[in-house]
């Protein structure tokens, strides 16, 4: 596919670039800023773009900002946002309307598994990096209803959290396809989610459930929710 | 009397410098004539007459000359010099003519000169009288001073010349003089009428210091209680030299007290004018004025008990009065002490004041219910002086600065505050110019130095903050560089050759199954290798803080394995609405609420932890709490005391509650814009 990349640091942009190449993908334009690189996309207008989260002029969030914009006039376009540390606060708000992938950028080394997930945005489906699924799936909640679930369920819903398809997810666990459908009943059971069918409104669901019992996070575009505590420490 | 003109008695300086010397080279050569005349006197109790006369003399005369010295423009330096002069030369002249008398007529004596000198004796008042006149300042007060000054010279002139013309003219054993002038029987009465106006003119003079005590300032006052201290003594010197004579039948006791007069007057009279430079002198008056006094007392008691045995004879009268003084004096040794004080309280009240109120202000400080820094109101109320300043001199500079640190400037006429050889600090009189006595000095620098040293501590004080504040900073700069470096130079650098592994990967020919397995390896490590620089950036400053503090400490929150409830500033969208904080400011908040939940989550065991998170327009406060068993203590080199360290640094404040079994509340509150 045609692929336009946005990512500042010289280095990582000419890797990357060549081992999309390599892999037979057409890399339409680069740039190394935020302004750039949506000139860029709006002239090539590629099948997907690869942005950094943090790039000139504000080396802020200058990529999220600029996704949002590609995301708003480009609604079919795949976009993947690499990150270089965890954080939680952009990929979340961006992911709900699909084609929206959020990885760190050392994934790129699990070459194999990152080119699956070019291929699954563009299909229209998600991607979510391990590290804040754990993060999401980490902290205790205060609500037990994710103590239900047996080990393994909580390895397929993390696996679901992360956007894969049932097929993805069988690969991961050595399990059958029909196992995996299964579990994926019995989470979205306890958890009280009750929808089924495609798996990326499955996805949006388990992970804005993840979301709304996780901590607050400030800046969110959609749905933010600051948790009540229940007795105030004052 | 208000709006009488104080005239100035004659004109210019200096005058009375000349004056002095001049009368000091005549009593020389009186002296020599006189020693030609007292080598032939034989007669010894004669001879110790005219000495004893001649003696008084010279304090006047030493005394004279040393206000002549120091103070050359004040007349009392003259009539000093006169007083003393003439007694002495009156001394050497009847020295001169009793040899006369007694060697026949080896000796030239002049008629005349003997006639006209009939009064001589006026000269022994003159002086003075001119000295009560114009003390302590050297001027007249007003027209009728004037008029009294003028008309005693003119009366002790004409008295002469009219004596000298009186019948029976020539007293005296002074033979072969005839009649040197014209004699008229009026001339005799007149001179006698002259004689009550002479008594007038000296009693006005005498009233004249009391008139000028009404109207003159502070100072002034003080200098004429020095002279109305040795007016009082002459009486009652006199007094007791006469009962004395009465009593023991011989006049060397009024001698002596006439020779204390005649030395203690000039004393008396010098001392307040020369007080300024020679304060210890003015001391050392007030002691030997005490010590008179307790030997008057002694004498006014054992010659009280000693008329008691009036009729015994002469053995026990002896024995009488020396048990009597032994008795006295130590019945009366303390009362001089006593007598000294009073008498320094009287005379110099301002010193008084000076070493009371500084001696108070020592004790108030022993007590901790006062500072050493009141010292310089204090002595401006102890000496009545509002425009005093104290300044004082921090060790290794020369400027001077007050007592709260900040620099002086413009420090004339002042004098110095020394302890131990160094000088400590300067004081500056306000209007009244008057600078504060030696020993004033000498205690006053004891809480100078307490100042001083306060001062020291305080300097060095602030400096150790702003060095620990620049510390902190400097920690804080460079954990950031460090993650910085770690972020953008290592990562990129081994995510690169990671990317670079895998494409030689995809090119290594299908044969070569193990550097297939090889570079799947390296690959790995590789991985692995990053994610533990990202573990290590993140605990040496987690990157989160470069998207503010309301996102990192989310971030934190979600990194705990337990739920935190978090208090977030409604509206904090990064904190666009509130200024900025400082890098050292969030870095410091950050910290505070990371060890603060990192102990809540290992020691606390509580059900609920909560971090709240507040800013109001100049500060920002982190809170920590939960609901475990409490008992937290910032311990030594614990991390609550590291925090403590951290917020000090940065000028904020730490409070740890945590009673036993009550749950635990720490609580940061920073200056915002440090």
């Amino acid at each position: 596919m045609r692929i336009v990349i946005g990512e500042d640091s010289v280095l990582f942009r000419e890797g990357l670039a060549r081992l999309l190449a390599d892999a037979g993908h057409d890399i339409v334009h680069t740039a190394g800023t935020g302004p750039n690189a949506l000139a860029a996309i709006r002239e090539s207008v590629p099948d997907l773009a690869i942005l950094d989260v943090r790039m000139p002029p504000d080396l802020r969030d200058d990529g999220a900002r600029a996704a949002a914009a590609v995301r708003d006039e480009f609604p079919l376009m795949g976009i993947l946002m690499l990150s270089q540390h965890v954080e939680t606060r952009y990929s979340l708000s961006l992911i709900a309307k699909g084609r929206f992938g959020y990885l760190l950028k050392d994934r790129v080394l699990d070459l194999s598994d990152f080119l699956d997930t070019l291929e699954r945005i563009k299909a229209g489906g998600s991607a979510l990096d391990t590290e804040v699924v754990a993060r999401l799936l980490g902290a205790k909640r205060l609500d037990s209803k994710l103590e239900k679930l047996t080990p393994r369920e909580s390895d397929v819903l993390a696996l679901m959290a992360e956007g894969r398809t049932n097929t993805g997810i069988a690969e991961r666990l050595w399990l059958t396809e029909r196992t995996v459908e299964t579990h994926v009943s019995s989470i979205l059971a306890k958890l009280e989610l009750g929808t089924t069918g495609h798996d990326h409104r499955r996805v949006l669901a388990v992970i804005a459930y993840l979301d709304r019992r996780a901590v607050p996070l400030p800046g969110r575009a959609e749905g933010a929710q600051q948790q009540t505590p229940t007795g105030s420490p004052n | 009397m208000p709006g009488v003109q104080r005239e100035a008695y004659t004109e210019p300086v200096l005058w009375p410098r000349l004056a002095s010397f001049g009368l000091a080279a005549v009593t020389v050569a009186a002296l020599v004539a006189g020693l030609a005349g007292l080598s032939r006197i034989t007669d010894p109790q004669q001879l110790t007459a005219i000495l004893t006369r001649m003696g008084t003399g010279l304090p006047a005369l030493m005394l004279g000359l040393l206000v002549a010295g120091r103070r050359p423009a004040n007349p009392v330096c003259a009539f000093l010099c006169l007083a003393g002069a003439s007694a002495i030369t009156l001394g050497c002249m009847d020295a001169y003519l009793v040899a006369a008398a007694a060697s026949g007529s080896t000796l030239p004596v002049s008629g005349h000169l003997v006639a006209l000198t009939e009064g001589a004796w006026m000269m022994f008042f003159l002086p003075w009288a001119w000295i009560l006149l114009v003390f302590p300042d050297g001027r007249l007060q007003d027209r009728r001073d004037v008029v009294v000054a003028w008309v005693l010279p003119a009366i002790v002139v004409a008295f002469n010349v009219l004596a000298a013309h009186a019948p029976d003219s020539s007293q005296g054993a002074y033979p072969a003089t005839a009649p040197a002038f014209v004699e008229a029987e009026a001339a005799g009465v007149a001179a006698t009428a002259l004689l009550p106006l002479f008594l007038a003119a000296l009693t006005a003079s005498a009233v004249s210091p009391l008139r000028r005590y009404r109207h003159a300032s502070e100072p002034e006052r003080e200098q004429l209680r020095f002279l109305m201290l040795a007016a009082a003594l002459v009486p009652t010197t006199l007094l007791l030299g006469w009962f004395g004579y009465l009593l023991l039948g011989n006049e060397t006791i009024v001698v002596v007290g006439l020779a204390f007069i005649y030395a203690a007057l000039p004393a008396a009279i010098a001392a307040p004018i020369l007080r300024r430079s020679l304060y210890d002198a003015t001391r050392a008056l007030i002691r030997s004025m005490s010590y008179g006094c307790f030997a008057v007392a002694v004498a006014a008691m054992v010659l009280a008990v000693t008329s008691m045995a009036w009729n015994s004879d002469d053995n026990t009268k002896a024995l009488v009065v020396a048990m009597a003084t032994a008795v006295a004096v130590l019945m009366l040794l303390p009362l001089r002490r006593f007598a000294e004080r009073r008498l320094g309280q009287w005379l110099l009240p301002a010193r008084e004041r000076a070493l009371e109120a500084i001696d108070g202000l020592m004790q108030r400080i022993h007590e901790g219910t006062s500072q050493p820094e009141e010292l310089e109101a204090v002595m401006r109320g102890a000496v009545r002086d509002p425009g005093l300043r104290i300044g004082y001199r921090l060790p290794g500079e020369n400027d001077l600065r007050d007592a709260e640190g900040c620099a002086l400037t413009s420090f004339t006429g002042s004098t110095r505050i020394e302890l131990g050889g160094q000088t400590i600090g300067m004081l500056a009189p306000g209007e009244t110019g008057r600078v504060p006595e030696a020993d004033v000095l000498a205690v006053l620098a004891h809480p100078a130095e307490l100042v001083r040293l306060r001062l020291q501590l305080a300097s060095a004080l602030r400096e150790v903050e702003a060095s620990r504040t620049r510390l902190v900073r400097a920690n804080y700069v460079e954990r950031r560089r460090l993650e910085r470096d770690l972020h953008d130079g290592a990562q990129q650098r081994l995510v690169a050759v990671g990317m670079s592994l895998r494409l030689l990967q995809r090119h290594v020919p299908s044969g070569a199954a193990g550097v297939i397995e090889v570079l799947e390896d390296a690959v790995s490590e590789l991985g692995t290798a990053v994610a533990e620089l990202r573990q290590l950036a993140h605990g040496i400053r987690p990157s989160s803080l470069d998207d503010g503090l309301e996102a990192a400490l989310a971030h934190l929150a979600g990194l705990l394995p337990v739920p935190i409830i978090l208090e977030l500033p409604p509206d904090a969208a990064n904190g666009e609405d509130l200024p900025q904080l400082s890098d050292t400011v969030t870095a410091t908040a950050y910290f505070v609420a990371s060890e603060a939940l990192t102990n809540a989550v290992k020691h606390a065991d509580a059900a609920r932890i909560s971090l709240r998170l507040a800013r109001t327009g100049d500060t920002v406060c982190i809170c920590v709490s939960d609901d475990g068993g409490g008992g937290a203590r910032p311990g030594q080199g614990g991390g609550l005391a590291g925090l403590l360290d951290r917020v000090n640094a940065v000028g904020g404040a730490l409070t740890v509650v945590s009673p036993a079994g009550h749950g635990t509340l720490v609580e940061a509150v920073l200056p915002c814009g440090s």
